[in-house]
């Protein structure tokens, strides 16, 4: 029932925002934010191309929403819009590389100073795996993993066949797991 | 069947199976530990990319403050829109009806005189008249007074020609009105459907 109204509610949001009403696309974006951020920021490995694919994805959807029809998924469609802006972003700016000492700034909850040594190593290799896919499995591996679409949202937002989504996320988890599993054995090797 | 079975290990893990192909696939785990460990590596892998926090979004609502003040303008903002008018709906509906009603009198026309001619109006034909007279057969009459020969063909060529003209004109009106109900029709789709505006490239 709550879900219903919470429906209803996004919308007549939609449908002001369709019709130029600003502050109900800003509540729009305040309700789909994290979702969108999260999936930039994966598909970039950086914070500050993350926040610029963000606002582009947030600005081509406030041009392209008169289009939108408010039956379809808007969370499912402002993640094809953001994939599509972070992959821009990401073209326009190839000699960015991996944020990587950002990674290793960030404040570790772990007290002891080994255990948080080793959490800042793997989260770095964890990004440059992910970076390291291809577009499209990435795409997939993100929409999955941080959208939290299911094969048929993601096949349907990437507009590919089920079939195609099931084999990029295979590629994309058997890369990151060969990855992983090697990163694993050098890090206990290396403190052991 | 175990490779067939492997390369469903995601589907699995992320609870995309269903039916026989779910129960398939929990009887071939519970027999193959090959494909036990490599659904724990995989699962591994879905819980650190989950649980990896380093990229940490900015908070929302300074993004939003930002995206507000560089939202673009649309086009459809620039003007608001026309109410419509009911005299716009009048134009088809009006041209609609006038064809229905001219469509009716010339039925009804062709069919009193078919009805006349035949004679089955009776006594009640000379309310609708003798009938028109061709200007061509007015001036043979004139000129050769009532001793024309062949008195009953003239007469039947001359209900004809009336018949046909009548046929014309009422053709002429129908194709008139269609006309105008095409052009209001591209003037409608050139209203909601306008060109884009061209920028000077100099």
């Amino acid at each position: 029932m709550v879900q219903s109204q919470n429906a209803v509610t996004e919308t007549g949001l939609i449908e002001q925002a369709q019709h130029g009403d600003r502050n109900a696309f800003g509540e729009l974006v305040r309700r789909h934010y994290q979702g969108v951020v999260l999936v930039v920021t994966r598909m970039c490995g950086d914070t500050g191309l993350a926040e610029d694919a963000a606002q582009e994805a947030f600005m081509r959807a406030w041009v392209n929403l008169p289009s939108f029809q408010p039956k379809g998924c808007l969370r499912n469609w402002l993640y094809r819009i953001a994939i599509n802006a972070a992959l821009d972003v990401l073209r326009h700016k190839p000699e960015e590389a991996l944020d990587d000492e950002q990674a290793l700034k960030m404040p570790d909850q772990a007290a002891d100073p080994e255990t948080a040594l080793i959490n800042k190593e793997r989260a770095v290799v964890l990004h440059q795996a992910v970076k390291s896919l291809p577009d499209a499995a990435r795409a997939v591996l993100v929409l999955r993993e941080y959208g939290g679409l299911s094969y048929r949202e993601i096949s349907g937002t990437l507009d590919v066949p089920i079939g195609t989504v099931m084999s990029r996320l295979n590629y994309a988890r058997n890369r990151l797991r060969e990855v992983l599993i090697g990163e694993m054995e050098i890090t206990e090797s290396k403190y052991a | 069947m175990h490779e067939e079975m492997r390369t469903l290990l995601n589907a699995y893990l992320d609870s995309e199976l269903q039916g026989q192909r779910l129960r398939e696939m929990e009887t071939h785990l519970a027999s193959c530990a090959i494909c036990q460990k490599e659904l724990e590596e995989l699962r591994l892998v879905s819980e650190r990319l989950q649980a990896d926090t380093a990229l940490e979004a900015p908070s929302a609502e300074r993004f939003i403050s930002q995206l507000n003040l560089s939202l673009p303008r649309r086009p459809q903002e620039d003007r608001p829109p026309k109410p419509v008018s009911v005299v716009w709906w009048l134009v088809p509906a009006g041209l609609l009806v006038l064809l229905v009603f001219i469509q009716t009198v010339y039925t009804l026309t062709d069919v009193v005189t078919a009805a006349n001619l035949t004679g089955l109006l009776g006594s009640a034909s000379r309310w609708v008249g003798s009938g028109e007279e061709s200007h061509w057969l007015s001036a043979a009459t004139t000129l050769f007074g009532g001793q024309i020969l062949a008195q009953p063909i003239l007469s039947l060529l001359n209900n004809v020609s009336v018949a046909i003209a009548g046929l014309f004109i009422g053709f002429l009106w129908q194709a008139g009105i269609v006309l105008l109900y095409w052009a209001w029709l591209c003037f409608w789709w050139l209203r909601h459907n306008p060109r884009p505006v061209r920028m000077k490239t100099s």
